[in-house]
């Protein structure tokens, strides 16, 4: 406590704001809605962070709709108790309407989860630019590293299955809107072009839609059964269209988990269930900590330490984590206990300036959950 | 051409090209049209391809991404065009993922298979997703090909059939008639030659050859009138020209026999048409001069003057020249022309008849008693007489009773002759009173002389010619071949010869030929050769007798003489050579000589005797010849000489001659004031009448009738009635041969005033003549007186 006033008194004293003196807000422009299994958790997350570091976060839900989410800037701005900072998810024609009105009311900004769209490119270079003085930066998940691990993970599942190389690939990816599917598309194609025996047939994007990947599955399935494929790994991006997967694999008289490795991304119930009966063969999680960690950054900000000074400029990736069979119990145990819960004071490099914020959520996931890849 | 039911007419030429024209713009039309439909199918085509390969890129996501709803909407799209029989999508595998079969058209229908790959091309770049299989019909782009090719050719169609029916209304309308009054125009020039004009107005090139043409008829019609004229000219040229014309072909055949010939030869037109020539020649000229006619008239196409005999209608002959040649070329047919030279043939033998006979008694002439010796000398052992007869005295006879007379004289004398004949003798006349007779075969020169006897005979006998009897002797001169002569030429000479030795021995009788008559013809040469030297050098003089005034004895004037005075012979006599100049013509230059050289010394002696007066002879051709008058006229006033200071001398013959020339020359002298004397007045056939006639101023009376005067007798009684007669007319007297006193005496006694002879003087040089009257006087009174 006493160090928190220390700090505020060190802010205070700063030519950087006035408002430093209360308790940062943060209004988090939500793009989906509470329904929302990983935005729900991604939300829950950010609570706890913001209890954590003192901050005020306020969640407004945009329910997927742009002009939703433009509205809601918009109304944030213009309200009497305009906030501290914005967090904000790259949507796509939405994101630069959102930049433009913080600029306009002079609100420091950031956004996190999604990187941006290949039709973003204006917007590359723009934080802290003349004309996005006040868009602070970044905060994305490392696809890349984490679809290597995912691939990996898949590849050794699939050599026990007697299989033999190429081991060919079915991707399920949410919408092409999304930048994070995309970003995650892209991911996986390199890596799969990395991965000498895996052909990835096809990455194909379900509009987050269960019934979608089913069909996507089967006709898969179909084509594979046409030309003589033997389908041996499929990823998907979000548990229900693994859920999906499944089922079709059933329908199509196969054992998923045995003819085929599926691996998914994130953690749910359901798909820890699936991961625990190994119907999957492994799931990548720790996205729903990132909103968490911007918190955190934009903590650190608000209390004179920059990431930009220390991480890569404007834009920060975080590391993810695979859980397989053999860890999704303790998982599972974990979050059933609701123990699996930061101090996310540990992670802010104001109270720990020696730490990085890339690295530091990976190893505090393996940590905790004792996960060990 | 009969009406106008042309087999082929432009119209329907014209409609045969049409319809060519047509057909070929149909072909090429189709052509074209097939190619434009066939590029629009294609193009169909193409674009049917380009918008299935539009949609096929839209296939690209959902097969891949396995969108089969979306899948099957593009297919649907697809679809849409009707053509599409079929539709398979494949996947990249080639594997079937759709199938789609059109309902509309039936599966079999003619179809164009495409494949076109579906690519992809995202973010994770190109790839093929698969394979459209299509097969696009072609049944809907045929019919429309087939709808659009069916109007084109109903349109064609329609168009060709329109075409058909104006292009036959033009013809019939702007074609047809004006060709048909054109077409009877030209048919009736052809039939009936009339030059009709065609009644056509229109400005088009109709009209334009409608008036050319009727320009044309008009030009034809006047050119045929005038054709039509000159062609009967011609032919009745051809028919009445005094020429046998008529055509032959080259086998000898008759065509077109003019008039002329016709009449020439009695016959009809329609005998001689097509006759053989052959069949017109007489039985001579078919076998001599056909096959020569023949031949050229083949080989060269042409006659040159061939000589024929052509037998007439009425059986008489006609002897012809035949000419014919090709009047053109390429013409089949000569031009032939015969002459009757029938009067021409007889013509020439009555001209060769002449060319040998006499026109006058009809016998051989010079020429052809040339011949007729010429045919006897070369005979084998020939001898023949050649008798040259000259009629005496026949000039003077022919001079006096004139010419008529003389030639009635002749054809007498010429049959009296023949009388005294044999049948082998030959009477020719060589010309003038010369004739001559060939004696062929004799054996006995005697024969000559025989006859020549009878013809001396026969010519005695007097001619009773123009109330008269004339007396006429003749000379005759015989010379013998081959005794006399070794050729013709020589033996016509030795005649000749001998005939004027027979006239020098005193004329009526006759002489044969001998070696001397030959040696005086030479000398007479020798003269004439002389003469012609001594006009050239001048060996002439002239030597003067003094006339007398017998009364006074006082010289009053003098006769010129003229000398010969030779290099080499000294002195010749007149006598010796006048009558060899005369004969040869050469008086007339030696008389000019003389007139000059007197009339030269005259002026000197007048100087000295003002009223001396000279005589000059002058001969009869000197007289007559053209400039006599005019060098008189001009050597007086030359001489500066008074026309009474000279005297003419003429002889009687003189005023025998050419009358009213003769006394134009004498009147005109006499004008000059010459005076004219006749000399050796009373010796010729004087015929006192012309002393009338001619403007005599003198005569002189002959010595003849001076010598005998001292005698009574009848030479004193002609001088006394000479004298007589003069002082009668006023007539001057000179008697000449005054050689001794009584003659002199007996003269002056009968008043004759003037004299000249030996008694005075002799002739002699100029200067010997002594014109002093005076003086002379003194001599012949001293003489007297003596």
């Amino acid at each position: 406590m006493l160090l928190t006033l220390l700090a505020c008194l060190f802010v205070w004293i700063l030519p950087v704001s006035g408002q430093i003196a209360h308790a940062a807000t943060v209004s988090f422009v939500n793009p989906s809605s509470p329904s929302n299994p990983f935005w729900s958790a991604v939300t829950r997350n950010m609570r706890d962070a913001a209890k954590d570091l003192d901050m005020e976060l306020r969640i407004i839900y945009t329910n997927g709709s742009r002009l939703q989410m433009v509205n809601a800037v918009r109304n944030e701005l213009d309200s009497s108790d305009k906030p501290d900072y914005l967090l904000l998810v790259n949507e796509p024609y939405a994101l630069s309407n959102m930049l433009e009105l913080a600029e306009q009311a002079k609100v420091k900004t950031f956004t996190f989860m999604n990187p941006l769209h290949p039709g973003q490119k204006s917007l590359e270079n723009a934080p802290r630019s003349q004309d996005f003085s006040h868009w602070l930066g970044m905060l994305l998940p490392d696809n890349r590293r984490g679809m290597t691990e995912t691939l990996n993970q898949q590849l050794e599942c699939i050599r026990q299955k007697n299989q033999s190389p190429p081991y060919h690939l079915l991707a399920l990816f949410g919408s092409e809107s999304n930048p994070a599917s995309r970003v995650r598309r892209a991911a996986l194609q390199q890596a799969a072009a990395r991965a000498p025996d895996i052909l990835l047939d096809r990455a194909l994007y379900t509009d987050w839609n269960q019934q979608r990947s089913q069909q996507l599955t089967e006709s898969y399935l179909d084509w594979s059964q046409r030309n003589r494929v033997q389908p041996a790994l499929i990823w998907t991006e979000n548990n229900l269209m693994a859920a999906s997967v499944v089922k079709a694999l059933r329908d199509k008289g196969l054992t998923p988990g045995k003819d085929v490795c599926i691996a998914s991304m994130d953690v749910s119930s359901a798909g820890l269930n699936m991961l625990e009966k190994g119907l999957l063969s492994s799931l990548s999680t720790g996205h729903t900590f990132i909103g968490a960690l911007a918190l955190v950054i934009l903590h650190d900000y608000s209390r004179g330490s920059d990431f930009v000074t220390t991480e890569t400029p404007y834009t920060t990736s975080v590391s993810l984590i695979q859980l397989t069979p053999e860890n999704a119990a303790r998982y599972r145990q974990r979050m059933r206990n609701q123990k699996w819960r930061f101090d996310y004071r540990e992670f802010s490099r104001f109270y720990n300036p020696e730490i990085r914020y890339s690295e530091l959520l990976k190893l505090k996931l393996q940590n905790s959950g004792g996960v060990i890849n | 051409m009969s009406g106008f039911a042309v087999r082929h007419s432009v119209q329907l030429k014209s409609m045969l090209i049409l319809l060519l024209g047509v057909t070929v713009t149909a072909v090429i039309f189709m052509a074209y049209s097939g190619y434009i439909s066939n590029n629009r199918f294609n193009q169909a085509m193409q674009a049917k391809q380009a918008r299935i390969e539009n949609l096929t890129s839209l296939l690209a996501s959902p097969l891949w991404n396995y969108d089969y709803a979306a899948l099957e909407r593009i297919e649907r799209i697809i679809m849409d065009d009707r053509d599409i029989l079929r539709l398979e999508v494949l996947d990249e595998g080639l594997n079937p993922v759709s199938v789609r079969t059109s309902t509309a058209l039936p599966p079999n229908a003619p179809s164009q298979q495409i494949e076109l790959p579906i690519t992809l091309n995202d973010d994770s770049g190109k790839r093929q997703a698969g394979t459209l299989r299509v097969f696009i019909g072609k049944a809907s782009l045929q019919q429309s090909l087939h709808t659009l090719l069916g109007e084109l050719l109903t349109m064609l169609a329609l168009l060709i059939l329109v075409l058909f029916i104006c292009v036959w209304l033009i013809q019939r309308q702007l074609v047809n008639r004006p060709l048909k009054k054109l077409l009877q125009a030209i048919e009736n020039a052809n039939n009936t030659r009339t030059f009709t004009q065609v009644e056509w107005q229109s400005s088009d090139e109709f009209g334009h050859i409608i008036r050319a043409f009727n320009a044309m008829q008009q030009m034809l019609s006047a050119q045929h009138q005038q054709i039509t004229r000159s062609e009967q000219r011609f032919r009745a040229l051809y028919n009445d020209a005094p020429a046998m014309l008529f055509g032959l072909t080259r086998d000898g055949f008759l065509l077109n026999t003019s008039q002329h010939l016709r009449q020439c030869l009695g016959y009809n037109l329609a005998y001689l048409q097509g006759l053989p020539l052959r069949e017109l020649l007489t039985q001579h000229s078919q076998q001599h001069d056909y096959p020569e006619l023949i031949s050229n008239l083949r080989q060269h196409g042409q006659i040159r003057e061939q000589a024929l005999e052509v037998r007439t209608a009425d059986g008489n002959k006609l002897d012809v020249v035949l000419h014919a040649c090709t009047p053109a070329a390429g013409d089949t047919s000569l031009v032939a022309v015969m002459t009757d030279i029938t009067h021409l043939r007889e013509t020439q033998s009555m001209l060769d008849r002449q060319a040998r006979c006499d026109s006058l008694t009809g016998l051989p002439n010079r020429r052809q008693l040339k011949q007729l010796l010429s045919q006897q000398l070369s005979a084998d052992n020939a001898r023949t007489s050649l008798m040259f007869i000259d009629l005496d005295r026949f000039k003077s006879i022919n001079d006096t009773f004139g010419h008529s007379l003389g030639d009635e004289l002749l054809r007498q004398a010429a049959r009296r002759m023949q009388g005294c004949l044999k049948q082998t003798h030959q009477l020719c006349r060589l010309g003038g009173d010369e004739f001559a007779v060939i004696i062929e075969h004799q054996t006995d020169p005697a024969d000559a002389v025989l006859v020549a006897q009878q013809i001396l005979q026969t010519l005695e006998m007097p001619f009773a010619l123009a109330d008269s009897e004339i007396y006429m002797g003749a000379s005759i001169g015989i010379a013998r071949y081959p005794e006399d002569a070794d050729n013709l030429d020589q033996l016509l000479q030795n005649a000749d010869c001998a005939m004027y030795r027979a006239k020098d021995a005193g004329r009526n009788g006759y002489a044969l030929y001998t070696p001397q008559q030959q040696e005086s013809a030479r000398e007479q040469l020798a003269m004439e050769h002389r003469l012609r030297q001594a006009i050239e050098h001048d060996h002439f003089i002239l030597h003067y007798q003094a006339i007398i005034d017998l009364e006074s004895g006082a010289t009053v004037g003098a006769e010129a003489l003229i000398r010969l005075e030779d290099p080499a012979l000294g002195m010749i006599s007149p006598a010796d050579f006048i009558p060899i100049a005369e004969e040869t013509g050469l008086i007339v230059p030696i008389g000019q000589w003389a007139l000059h050289e007197a009339c030269r010394q005259l002026r000197e002696w007048r100087r000295q005797n003002p009223e001396f007066y000279l005589t000059v002879n002058v001969s009869t051709r000197q007289f007559q010849a053209r400039n006599f008058y005019s060098g008189i006229r001009k050597l007086l006033q030359h001489y500066q000489l008074p026309g009474n200071a000279l005297v003419l001398e003429i002889t009687e013959s003189l005023l025998m001659q050419d009358h009213k020339h003769i006394i134009r020359i004498m009147h005109k002298l006499a004008e000059l004031g010459c005076r004219i004397a006749i000399d050796d007045f009373g010796t010729g056939y004087s015929a006192l009448s012309y002393l009338q006639k001619f403007p005599v101023d003198l005569l002189k009376i002959d010595r003849s009738f001076t010598q005998g005067c001292t005698q009574p007798g009848p030479q004193r009684g002609l001088i006394e009635a000479i004298l007589r007669m003069s002082e009668s007319l006023g007539l001057d007297v000179i008697t000449e041969g005054i050689e001794n006193e009584e003659q002199w005496d007996y003269l002056r006694t009968r008043k004759c005033q003037l004299g000249q002879g030996f008694f005075f003087h002799r002739p002699a040089p100029a200067a010997g003549i002594n014109i002093n009257p005076d003086q002379e006087i003194e001599r012949f009174t001293a003489k007297n007186t003596n």
